[in-house]
């Protein structure tokens, strides 16, 4: 009896002995900086700050989580810190928002591509278009939008995928419009479609949900018309498990065309720039050539943070619907699917951004 | 209406809500006050401690902090020269000659006491408004704010002094150099010398620092003064802040409109404290009928700003709460504490939640006032620093002029643009030209192209017929012609001549500057000829026009030199100077190797980390330069060390340059 309790006490001194399974002890009194791209207050700044706040319990180790915004350049200042600066240790990631087109066409900017650093995760986003009622003749459902005569449609910069996705849409869906060009973010584009300085936009579900449905959508000012749904897993566009109420794209386009699915150059253009953004609208990085230990343990962090009930109160809360996650893995999928762009497809959207200022 | 308006100061007096009040003016205080901090900064940081809180405590704490950061950071402005925060710009130009005559403690109370009724009718004017001022904040779009650029841009002529021609000129230069960067409407980079730093255009708070605190910097350090010209001895602080008090009174009727002009500019998207302050200096020297004072230490210059920049803030909140539209930047990030809280800006907040929106009102009233009694009972602490000999005292701004800098974007960037702006405002001040219509056109520059865009492309040349365009124009016109007059009496009447910041400069050195800034110019245009129409149009839309006045400056100054030349006008144009160009001066020797130092500050850092080379920079400049025994340039140096760590590492974690030297 003493001899089999002395073996039980020496094996549980060997085990407490022990050095524990490697990733328990990789952020163990570590500080992981998060970069944030986008300046303080944003979305992006928000729902980053609300995952730091509830990242470090899921960490093995659970290391001080802090957040720093290097906002500026359309996100690339934060991206290039992370692709340049920041040493791969493991200790620096980046929560984005990143720009597909950039990626797919390159930009002046651009030190470091998005598919050379490591993905961590991404997090599903469909976007809502949305259009004023009083437009002339009235928009009473969303169909009636083929009965305008012309309209004004708000983006950002002429080359962001904010812009390029949305005029693509209503080319191929033969309407005839004026791309306003030049807004210098979503709230702007919003507070513009108040003012009636367009009558159609798009935004992110976040900022539908948080501010456009409340705002404007209940107090009858605009009805939205479809949504830019993420790809399914067997290539078609399924609605979004989070906003199921409002038809995709596809389903839009069918409803005024007989049933017909969507073809052509321009709506080939439209899903190749917007499909990886809709899919993983914020991404989590770490630089490239980062620590496969920290790649593995952050991936497996950010998984269990999306089953942990408290974050996914606080971060609904923020943006108003449940967060889909899209793993480190199936996001490189994701990701691969840009450098399979056709060329003659680039070339399109490199000169279809241009061309619209001017038309 | 009224119920809400009890329930919200009944639920903003209760506890926890009143405790975080108190807490958050204490952060403010903190945040307003230490250059390089400032509201947002603020507001960034305490964001997330928000997560508990119930929303009134949230809004108490948060907008407690913001309330009282534009009353705090007057105190480096006014007594140091260095503006805290973006919004203490203006406060500046005659808040620091003020102190330099040995006024800081009137400088003080007239700041405090006007930032403090300024906060307080912002806040009731938020409360009273919201439910009815929808018409207003949607009938300014994009046209209107492109007419509002122009109507800014005509005080350009109240801040450009003796000479028009000159403050146009650089007003055009500050355009200019608003462009560098992302065009607004294609993602075509301008201006940007292949540096990506450059692709999101100048910073504002180095290009400010340098421009006017390191002009001031080395003029300390040149000649080694206390930063008051008047000694201690005959200067009383206590009545000097009733003083200031009493000023703020019997300027009254400036300081209602400053306020006015604040809540005015904070309702309006995107435009905040920084552009109410400037609008609001050159509303006060526009309005005036004796300038002769301004740029040199007069209350109304102090006045003016800091009424507005505090009055800002109950504006700002009215398209924040009302449509989720931030106000500005600050407000960006209270919408965030609105997503946080699970409430939704709109008609939510001025229905079932209106007593949240009325206690924020009331949180507003009581921070500025509890802010600025706090600070008026320290004035007289707080003012011994302007009798300190400069050797003493300028590590120690130096210091703060260069983390400043470096929190505007944590780039070594940041530090290259203080040092070249610093030699462009050394030049300024010494060859007579105006800097503030620089600052003006440099903050209005974007927000006006990127306005006339956007209007160009909704409206076509129909926008110029909206009937709010039609009353800017007509107030542009009236402006002008006001301007004209009082331009034209100012040149006949010798003895009221306007200096504003500008004064009697060298001429040779001015000829060189103008040169300068016509190559400059000549550059800008020949370079945006590789880019489409829209990117280049509003680039030179300007240049052109600036380029043809810098080149009658040009002409004005070599006339000039050329007259003194010849004794034609001796003693009217030009002002022999120790900083003439042919041989070094003393003077000049002293402010090259002032600007040595700093360039060694920034080889130390990029060797070594800041946390070394600006140690080391108080340490030796105080032995080296000052003179001191080595326990206090150590003791110094320490001190130096601790408020990094404690200020910048420890509470508000800052990215530090990444030394080449150390791992």
């Amino acid at each position: 009896m003493l001899r089999k309790m002395l073996i039980a006490a020496g094996l549980v001194a060997l085990v407490a002995a022990m050095p524990g399974p490697a990733l328990s002890q990789f952020y163990k009194g570590k500080t992981v900086t998060m970069i944030i791209n986008y300046p303080a207050g944003g979305p992006t700044d928000i729902e980053g700050r609300i995952i730091a706040h509830h990242l470090a319990a899921h960490i093995p180790g659970k290391p001080t989580v802090i957040v720093k915004n290097m906002g500026g350049a359309g996100g690339m200042i934060g991206s290039n810190f992370l692709g340049e600066i920041a040493k791969p240790d493991g200790e620096t990631f980046g929560f984005f928002t990143w720009n597909p087109v950039a990626e797919l066409l390159g930009d002046p900017g651009m030190r470091v591509r998005f598919s050379d650093f490591a993905l961590l995760a991404g997090v599903e986003n469909p976007v809502v278009v949305y259009m004023r009622k009083d437009t002339a003749p009235g928009i009473h459902i969303a169909t009636d939008i083929m009965k305008t005569k012309e309209i004004k449609a708000l983006s950002l910069d002429s080359h962001n995928t904010n812009t390029i996705h949305q005029a693509l849409s209503l080319d191929t869906l033969g309407l005839k419009f004026r791309a306003i060009t030049g807004y210098r973010g979503l709230k702007e584009v919003e507070t513009a479609i108040l003012q009636n300085e367009g009558q159609l936009a798009n935004s992110s579900l976040p900022g539908w949900r948080a501010s456009i449905e409340p705002t404007m959508a209940k107090q009858g000012i605009v009805i939205p018309l479809w949504q830019v749904a993420p790809p399914g897993k067997s290539g078609n566009y399924p609605r979004s498990a989070v906003v199921p109420e409002l038809p995709t794209f596809e389903e839009f386009y069918g409803s005024v065309n007989g049933g017909k699915k969507p073809t052509g150059v321009a709506y080939e253009a439209m899903r190749s720039a917007i499909d990886a953004q809709t899919a993983m609208f914020r991404t989590f990085f770490m630089p490239p050539k980062a620590n496969k230990e920290a790649i593995s343990t952050m991936r497996a962090a950010i998984v269990a943070l999306w089953k942990d009930k408290a974050f996914i109160a606080d971060y609904s809360k923020a943006v108003k619907s449940d967060p889909v996650l899209v793993s480190g893995e199936d996001g490189e999928v994701i990701m691969s699917g840009l450098a399979k762009v056709k060329p003659e497809i680039k070339t399109f959207l490199r000169d279809y951004g241009t061309r619209l200022v001017k038309r | 209406m009224l119920e809400s308006a009890v329930a919200g100061l009944i639920a903003a007096v209760q506890w926890p809500a009143v405790g975080y009040l108190f807490l958050g003016i204490a952060l403010g205080i903190y945040f307003g006050a230490v250059p390089g901090l400032s509201g947002l900064t603020g507001m960034a940081i305490l964001l997330p401690f928000t997560f508990g809180m119930d929303p009134v405590s949230a809004f108490s704490f948060l907008l407690g902090m913001y309330a009282v950061t534009t009353t705090s950071d007057s105190i480096t402005a006014i007594l140091i020269g260095v503006p805290a925060g973006a919004a203490a710009q203006a406060t500046v130009l005659d808040g620091y000659p003020m102190a330099k005559r040995g006024e800081a403690a009137r400088a003080f109370g007239a700041a405090f006491t006007c930032s403090a009724i300024g906060g307080v009718l912002g806040g009731l004017f938020m409360g009273l408004s919201i439910p009815i001022v929808q018409p207003l904040v949607l009938s300014f779009a994009k046209p209107e704010f492109f007419m509002l650029g122009l109507l800014g841009l005509t005080m350009v002529g109240s801040l450009s002094g003796r000479s028009v021609l000159k403050g146009l000129t650089v007003a055009g230069l500050g355009l200019l150099l608003s462009q560098i960067g992302y065009a607004e409407q294609i993602a075509i980079p301008r201006y940007w010398m292949n540096s990506i730093y450059l692709l999101d255009g100048l910073p504002l708070v180095p290009v400010v620092l340098g421009l006017f605190s390191l002009p001031e910097l080395v003029a300390l350090a040149v000649s080694n003064r206390s930063i008051s010209d008047v000694p201690r001895e005959k200067i009383s602080g206590g009545s000097g802040i009733w003083l200031g008090v009493k000023d703020c009174f019997i300027h009254w009727w400036l300081l209602l409109r400053s306020a006015v002009i604040g809540m005015y500019i904070g309702i309006l998207p995107a435009l905040g404290p920084t552009i109410a302050d400037w609008v609001a200096y050159g509303h006060a020297v526009q309005s005036a009928k004796d300038k002769s004072q301004f740029g040199k230490g007069d209350v109304r210059g102090v006045i003016a700003p800091e009424t507005a920049n505090n009055s800002v803030k109950g504006g700002d909140l009215v398209p924040t709460v009302a449509f989720g539209i931030p106000g500005s930047a600050g407000m960006a990030i209270l919408l965030g504490a609105f997503l946080i809280q699970g409430l939704t800006p709109g008609p939510e907040m001025l229905t079932t939640k209106l007593h949240i929106t009325f206690s924020m009102m009331w949180t507003l009233i009581f921070a500025n006032i509890i802010g600025a009694v706090l600070l008026m009972a320290w004035t007289n602490q707080l003012q011994k620093i302007i009798f300190v000999p400069a050797n003493l005292i300028l590590p120690g701004i130096t210091f703060f002029v260069l983390i400043g800098a470096w929190t505007a974007g944590n780039n070594i960037g940041d530090w290259i643009t203080l040092l070249v702006f610093g030699v462009i405002g050394l030049v300024m001040k010494k060859a007579g030209w105006p800097r503030a219509p620089l600052i003006l056109g440099f903050i209005l520059g974007r927000i006006m192209e990127n306005s006339l865009h956007i209007s160009m492309a909704a409206y076509g040349m129909s926008w110029i017929f909206r009937p709010i365009c039609i009353g800017i124009a007509i107030a542009i016109v009236v402006t002008l012609a006001y301007a004209i007059r009082s331009h034209m009496r100012m040149k006949a009447d010798k003895t009221t001549v306007d200096v504003t910041d500008a004064d009697a400069g060298n001429d040779r050195l001015s000829l060189g500057f103008a040169v300068a800034v016509c190559l400059v110019l000549a550059y800008a245009i020949v370079a945006s000829f590789a880019w489409p129409p829209t990117v280049r149009l509003f680039p030179l839309a300007f240049s052109i026009p600036a380029i043809i006045l810098a080149a009658f400056a040009v002409f004005v100054d070599w006339r000039s030199i050329r007259l003194v030349g010849a004794g034609a006008v001796a003693g009217v144009a030009g002002t022999p100077t120790t900083f003439g160009l042919g041989g070094l001066s003393q003077e000049w020797r002293r402010t090259f190797y002032f600007f040595g130092w700093l360039l060694g500050v920034i080889a130390v850092t990029v060797l070594l980390g800041q946390h070394v080379a600006l140690p080391l920079f108080i340490a030796l400049y105080l032995m080296v330069w000052g003179k001191y025994r080595w326990p206090l340039a150590l003791g110094y140096a320490a001190a130096g060390l601790v408020l990094l760590v404690v200020l910048f590492d420890y509470m508000s974690p800052t990215t530090w340059y990444p030394a080449i030297l150390l791992p």
